[in-house]
């Protein structure tokens, strides 16, 4: 099947390559100082003999790998990171350097990337055929446990899945009686990871053993094995090792080298059997190491891929609150564990002592959504500068977020409250409207624009105009806080404006942790929302 | 997979011949397949009509896939035939209802 890969596949993609490879070098680039920095290197390494045009990276490719440049650079645009690709580059004499590079774009307006090389096709442990002196033995098992093992393991998305999916599987798809797998950690150690029903006394005393050697386990990935030997001969081939094994009732044990797809070493799995009828061959026992081997790649992929998304999103969430004068303020937000939403809030304060609210959220997930997030809070921040109608300002974003043409789509309601006018004025594009809480909750509808970003979308629905002339509650709010799937969309804002009712003698803070708390926890999607409560200053009410 | 847990409204596209029929929830599990669905080569009339009366759900992942199509149009509008209450009006808290067009039965 040709379909596109999505960010987050080019990410987790771009960071295995990167976490096996042996780095040669990083790059980062921004175009417009390329040149400056070039001539910098060209005096720091004494190369001034070469043109001053400088060093000329595109010179020294060969015409046949200039395709490949351009092309990560198309991909980090659109996704944010490229494909790894294969370069040369002709040095002096002509010789060929070969390079592996990956391209991350670290902002597209300028456009600026970090690029990594590594060595081509380097790999980080030595690959070898499966040692032929062990001992080969040769029952089989039916292929139906394998089958459900692998398709188990195809849903394992954590460490966590896998474990416990070689705890239920592994051990009947190979008639094992015991089974851990061992991943390299960074200090020359192998970290055992014991399946939950492994013997509590074993899982303690073996939890980190040194990487060499001197263990079927340590040797065996060392030297991408897989091996079953019989009790006897693993005392005698690795004499340091203790008698657990034959504590535990085992008759043989067996090591196998866990690989991903494209060849690569991920750790190494270790079974015992008590009966030897049981025994599985080796082939059998190697496929099923490489389908944990992949698992365990995916799971740890998807895993960084998933953290860095989310660190990446509460890197871009304001840190600090301004005050605001006139009023006090509250935000939540709330995360779930699978997905990186889109929702975003802001606020802004201005020298004229106004305030602005912004909420929104992004149509998708994950990384992009994140990118998408950033700009739009970046676009409102600049442009609410100048100006002071919300409508303007959510007009004006619209057409910078339509400009760049990455049909990023994001809903958001902005507010100004200005407290010499004791005015709240909102606009919205697409966004969930406004509850508002003074004597009783009443929803406040705003003529709504289309999301941010929507081509051949026209924005001319204006602001609404709130009077505040006594305490007021406002909440702004994104759709986790009333998704609810079996019901109509008004009847769900009507159920959370009679909840902020309920709550609203409370202290602000109390009210905005009740109103998070009872977000249903079930809806697969992140939830923000922004509490102010507002006091018109009675020392300016006119009498 | 009786094992695998499914969604109570299950998501369906159905090919047709102006556009497409739709049922279940078109959320960010089902909204792929959608989008999937809507690349393929469009009526050649130009008038796209998808039917979304048994649609029971749908969130911004749905409405993106929705707004994408539209923008594949050019200046020609989606026509929604029959949608159900709360999907309109979802289009219009959103602001995306003049960026369509509604007709009720499959006669108009």
């Amino acid at each position: 099947m040709n379909r596109l890969p999505t960010s987050e596949e080019l990410l987790a993609s771009a960071i295995s390559g990167l976490r096996h490879a042996e780095l040669t070098g990083v790059m980062i680039g921004e175009e417009h100082l390329v040149f400056g920095a070039n001539d910098r290197a060209r005096s720091l390494l004494r190369l001034d003999e070469i043109p001053a045009q400088g060093i000329s990276w595109v010179a020294m490719t060969p015409p046949e790998y200039q395709g490949g440049d351009d092309r990560a650079i198309v991909d980090a645009i659109k996704y944010g990171v490229s494909r790894w690709f294969r370069k040369e580059f002709v040095v002096g004499d002509g010789e060929r350097i070969g390079l592996d590079l990956v391209v991350i774009a670290t902002s597209t307006d300028p456009f600026r990337w970090i690029a990594f090389l590594r060595e081509a096709g380097s790999s980080p442990l030595p690959v070898r055929q499966s040692s032929s002196q062990l001992r080969r033995v040769h029952p089989s098992r039916s292929d139906d446990a394998m089958f459900r093992f692998a398709r188990r393991l195809a849903g394992a998305a954590t460490l966590r899945d896998v474990v416990t999916a070689v705890d239920r599987l592994a051990a009947h798809s190979l008639g094992c009686a015991y089974v851990n797998f061992a991943l390299a950690t960074e200090h020359d150690t192998l970290r055992i990871h014991h399946v939950p029903s492994a013997d509590p006394l074993i899982a303690e005393r073996f939890h980190e053993i040194p990487l060499d050697t001197s263990t079927l386990l340590g040797e065996s990935l060392l030297h991408d094995m897989c091996a079953v030997l019989t009790i006897d001969e693993l005392e005698q081939r690795y004499p340091t090792l203790g008698t657990d094994g034959r504590s535990m009732g085992l008759t043989h044990l067996g090591a196998a080298a866990m690989h991903t797809e494209d060849g690569r070493v991920v750790g190494v799995v270790g079974l015992g059997w008590r009966d030897e009828q049981l025994v599985a061959d080796l082939d059998r026992f190697q496929s099923v190491a490489d389908l944990i081997g992949n698992a365990i790649d995916r799971a740890s992929d998807s895993e960084l891929a998933r953290s860095m998304a989310a660190s990446f999103q509460e890197l871009l969430l304001p840190a600090k609150l301004a005050p605001i004068v006139g009023g006090e303020l509250q935000v939540r937000y709330r995360a779930v564990d699978r997905a990186v939403g889109g929702d975003f809030y802001d606020v802004i304060t201005c020298a004229d002592s106004s305030t602005w609210l912004v909420i929104g959220d992004v149509f998708g997930h994950g990384l992009m959504a994140s990118r998408t997030m950033a700009k739009v809070r970046f676009f409102l921040r600049a442009s609410v500068r100048h100006r002071s109608d919300p409508s303007v300002v959510l007009e004006v974003v619209h057409d910078l977020l339509k400009a760049e043409d990455l049909h990023e789509l994001a809903t958001c309601l902005v507010a100004r409250w200005d407290p010499v006018a004791r005015e709240l004025t909102a606009a919205t594009a697409g966004h969930l409207p406004p509850i508002v809480h003074s004597d009783t909750a009443m929803i406040v509808p705003i003529p709504a624009n289309p999301p941010l970003g929507v081509a051949d979308a026209r924005f001319d629905a204006g602001n609404v105009v709130i009077k505040i002339d006594q305490p007021t509650l406002v909440l702004f709010y994104t759709d986790g806080l009333i998704e609810r799937r079996d019901e109509a969309i008004d009847v769900s804002i009507k159920t959370l404006a009679s909840r902020l009712e309920r709550h609203a003698d409370r202290t602000l803070s109390e009210i905005a942790d009740t109103l998070i708390a009872q977000a249903d926890s079930n809806v697969d999607d992140d939830t923000a929302l922004l509490l102010l409560s507002l006091v018109p200053n009675c020392n300016d009410v006119p009498q | 997979m009786s094992d695998v847990s499914e969604p109570v409204n299950r998501f369906q596209v159905l090919a047709t011949d102006d556009g497409w029929e739709l049922a279940g929830d078109i959320d960010a599990s089902t909204a792929p397949e959608l989008a999937e669905a809507f690349s393929g080569a469009l009526p050649a009339s130009g008038v796209v009509v998808v039917d979304i009366a048994d649609v029971t759900f749908i969130d911004s992942s749905g409405l993106r896939v929705f707004v994408d199509l539209n923008a594949r149009m050019g200046s020609e509008m989606v026509t929604l035939r029959s949608a159900p209450r709360n999907v309109r009006r979802l289009l219009e808290l959103t602001g995306l209802s003049s960026s369509f067009r509604f007709v009720e039965t499959a006669d108009d």
